[in-house]
């Protein structure tokens, strides 16, 4: 079973979901424009990719509450302005340090909460660390995959939130890699899609198995 | 002073769209609701790395006419689906040293007056932040700039060969650096400039 993605014309969402090594796990790729239109009740997943513009989304908000909570699995990537198209989503802007890891001992803070996860077990702390560019709040029921904490006197503030819904069940990050990687910058998003696509998969497919 | 259109497809405006140099206008419209009306009486059109392109790609006639009318078209970002003729996709750098990506200025342009190449190629003290590849050269093209690994051009400026003139720039979008304090802040509002006059 492949990802299904809603494809925004972005390039970097052609570069990912459509060319390049990480092709082989997404399909079918839904058009952005023709969304109102598709039919996504029989997809086990489905993925928006990261910037996918979120004010877009926001039509179809009602629609992606009745898929998930039908059964779908709905993953939200970074920089798509969750909160305008999932009710529930607390989306917390921060303001991005870009220039963190000039300092050669700098920690951005960012580590993985649930270590057994399996969608985490592939991942390092590394893999997780390039820019923080908000925080999700944690819904009742629901768990932090990743976690951020500026430093020592802050509590963590959630980078990944899993949660159900109904019948079905959300993901929904702060981390934007497919931008990244589709733009041909940043290696670690590279590394953390060459691990965290597989996981997706797997967990998916195991999903509809149990 | 010019008129421009910018494409929006973020939720947000880029702050150097607010607050425009030298006098000049610029106009925000929605990227699905762009319409050849909006292009009539404007001197520049300019395309984020941001945008739909299979959207970009179903306006390619009202661009071309555009074009073909006179008018001047700032392409930014590593285009994966052109939508223009001519245009090819970006194609990045062979994997090499970060050095590849240091830039050379190639002849003297209004555009690129005044700009230091190393300016625009650090960051921070950071490499490569301008551009790490380019487009496939279209015929009656000259660079702005050079990337010194591979000797390919990256930002150029282009005379299709129906008319207009594109200024095409392989990397985040030029007024990404508007706020900078070195030379690299010029090569915006340069561009604005060199387009309005294009036009006139």
């Amino acid at each position: 079973m492949t990802i299904a993605a809603i494809h925004a014309g972005l390039a970097y969402h052609t570069r990912t979901l459509e060319e390049g090594p990480f092709a082989q796990h997404f399909g079918p790729l839904f058009d952005l424009r023709d969304l109102a239109s598709a039919d996504l009740s029989d997809l086990p997943v489905l993925m928006i990719p990261c910037r996918t513009p979120g004010h877009r989304l926001a039509d179809h908000a009602t629609r992606f509450q009745a898929y998930i909570e039908q059964g779908g699995f709905l993953v939200v990537m970074g920089e798509t302005l969750p909160h305008l198209f999932l009710s529930g989503v607390e989306f917390t802007p921060e303001p991005t340090n870009y220039w963190w890891w000039l300092n050669p001992t700098a920690d951005l803070g960012v580590s993985i909460a649930l270590l057994d996860h399996p969608l985490m077990t592939g991942l390092s702390e590394a893999d997780v660390s390039w820019h923080v560019h908000g925080t999700l709040a944690i819904p009742r029921g629901g768990r932090s995959l990743i976690d951020w904490r500026p430093d020592v006197e802050t509590k963590p503030a959630s980078l990944m939130i899993e949660y159900e819904l109904g019948r079905g069940r959300v993901l929904v990050t702060t981390l934007d890699p497919i931008y990244h990687h589709g733009s041909g910058f940043m290696p670690a998003t590279t590394r953390f899609l060459r691990a965290f696509l597989p996981a997706l998969r797997a967990q998916t497919n195991s999903m509809i198995n149990s | 002073m010019g008129r421009f259109v910018f494409l929006q497809n973020t939720a947000e405006v880029p702050g150097a769209m607010m607050q425009p140099p030298n006098g000049h206008i610029i106009d925000v419209v929605d990227q699905y609701v762009v319409h050849a009306n909006h292009l009539q009486d404007a001197d520049g059109l300019l395309l984020s790395q941001h945008l739909d392109e299979h959207h970009l790609g179903s306006i390619r006639p009202i661009l071309q006419a555009y074009l073909a009318g006179g008018g001047a078209i700032s392409v930014n970002g590593p285009v994966a689906k052109p939508f223009l003729d001519g245009l090819g996709a970006y194609v990045p750098l062979k994997a090499g040293p970060a050095t590849n990506w240091l830039l050379r200025m190639a002849d003297p342009h209004p555009i690129t007056d005044g700009i230091l190449a190393d300016d625009l190629a650090y960051r921070r003290g950071v490499l490569g932040f301008w551009a790490r590849g380019g487009f496939p050269v279209p015929d009656s093209a000259s660079a702005l700039t050079v990337l010194v690994g591979g000797d390919v051009p990256a930002d150029m400026v282009w005379h299709p060969p129906d008319g207009g003139r594109v200024v095409l720039h392989p990397g985040n979008d030029v007024w990404f650096v508007h706020k900078e304090t070195n030379s690299a802040a010029s090569f915006f509002p340069n561009m604005l400039n060199w387009m309005t006059e294009a036009r006139t």
